[in-house]
């Protein structure tokens, strides 16, 4: 635990953090997402599969380009709380 | 000998007290509270022009108040801090005051656009109509490209950023430019595709191929009040840029351009689940 918090402080200042590779993985997956709705399964099943791959892909830019995986982890509660209050909303507004 | 040093210390205090005392921020607070407190009592009095006078009076000292804080604050770098006092290296807990602002404002653009995003999904769940299959209206591929013209730009705004935090200059610029450059090209297909969808019948109240009109109002409130972030994201980058050109960055004092990074990676973010949603669910 010890030493993967001091990789992490050192991966913060010194080493190269991974920009390109995950830029590169953004791009396939947007691939993925354009032909997706072609897929010869269920509309419920790609539906799932396309909010599950945007979500991946809203979380390597939050963690990696907003650097939430090199900050405090106090920080991030900002952003997680406010999302409890929008899954609450999104209850509300589909009831 | 330690007459100077405790003269130097001195001096250093006054300096910190100095950059802690401002006038602006009371001034934005009378502003906000002369505003809203008229705004209440501004239609019991007589005359068109004593209300709007005192209601815009309120909001003019607000502005002034926020913007010669604005211009204050952007001057010089700032060392205030969020936070635990740091533990140890392996664990930092301090964060600067600018970012955990930044991070307030992202928290509560989370809840607009979920509010947008949510509102229009609640509609076309209670729309009888049939919602068109993906591709049907809108044009997916070139939409795609443009997802990836987001994501592209992100990738060269953290590069920015990585370029300064190591002092060079030149790759600083070079990104910075390459991001502006991106904006304006995403918002400009943005633009062709409004007038395309325009003239193909897809307005904010009607919407083409037997599909709900209500289809046309999601579309333009979502992907036009992101198309707005994206436009004032390019304005403040247009200045971020200008000053990067001017050598306004260092190794030291960069934070502006992590800042300005948090806010367009937001953006791309929102653009993620907003492709998904609007175009290809």
């Amino acid at each position: 635990m010890e030493t993967t918090a001091a990789a992490k402080a050192e991966a913060g200042h010194g080493a190269r953090r991974p920009y390109v590779p995950v830029a590169v993985a953004l791009a396939m997956l947007t691939v993925v997402e354009v032909l997706s709705p072609g897929l010869p399964a269920a509309r419920n099943i790609v539906v799932a599969v396309l909010l599950a791959l945007a979500t991946s892909k809203a979380s390597l830019v939050v963690l990696y380009y907003m650097h939430l995986r090199y900050e405090p982890r106090w920080l991030s509660y900002l952003p997680l709380g406010v999302m409890v209050l929008v899954l609450f909303l999104v209850l509300a507004l589909s009831v | 000998m330690a007459q100077v040093e405790a003269k130097a210390e001195a001096g250093h205090e006054a300096e910190a007290e100095r950059v802690h005392w401002s006038r602006w921020p009371p001034m934005a607070a009378l502003g906000v509270g002369v505003f809203f407190g008229l705004l209440a009592l501004a239609f019991s009095f007589q005359g068109l022009l004593l209300r709007v006078g005192i209601v815009a009076g309120g909001l003019a000292l607000f502005l002034a108040g926020a913007l010669g804080w604005l211009r204050e604050d952007i001057r010089r770098p700032s060392r205030a801090v969020f936070g635990a006092s740091e533990v140890s290296q392996a664990h930092p807990q301090r964060v600067s005051v600018r970012k955990v602002g930044m991070w307030f404002f992202l928290a509560s653009e989370i809840a607009f656009f979920s509010g947008i995003i949510g509102t229009s999904f609640a509609l076309r769940t209670r729309t009888a109509a049939p919602w068109p299959h993906p591709g049907v209206i809108l044009n997916v591929p070139l939409t795609g490209l443009n997802t990836f013209i987001l994501i592209v730009s992100s990738l060269t705004m953290v590069e920015a950023l990585a370029a300064i935090e190591k002092g060079d200059q030149r790759r600083l610029r070079i990104f910075l430019l390459a991001t502006l450059l991106l904006g304006c090209t995403f918002v400009s297909i943005q633009a062709f595709e409004y007038n395309k969808l325009f003239h193909e019948g897809l307005t904010p109240t009607a919407a083409p191929l037997g599909a709900p009109a209500v289809y046309g109002t999601t579309f333009y409130i979502q992907t036009g009040f992101h198309g707005a972030h994206v436009s004032g994201g390019i304005v403040a980058m247009a200045y971020v840029t200008l000053r990067a050109f001017r050598g306004g960055f260092s190794k030291e004092n960069h934070e502006a351009v992590e800042l300005m990074g948090l806010y367009w990676h937001f953006v791309d973010v929102v653009w993620i689940f907003l492709f998904t949603i609007v175009y290809l669910i």
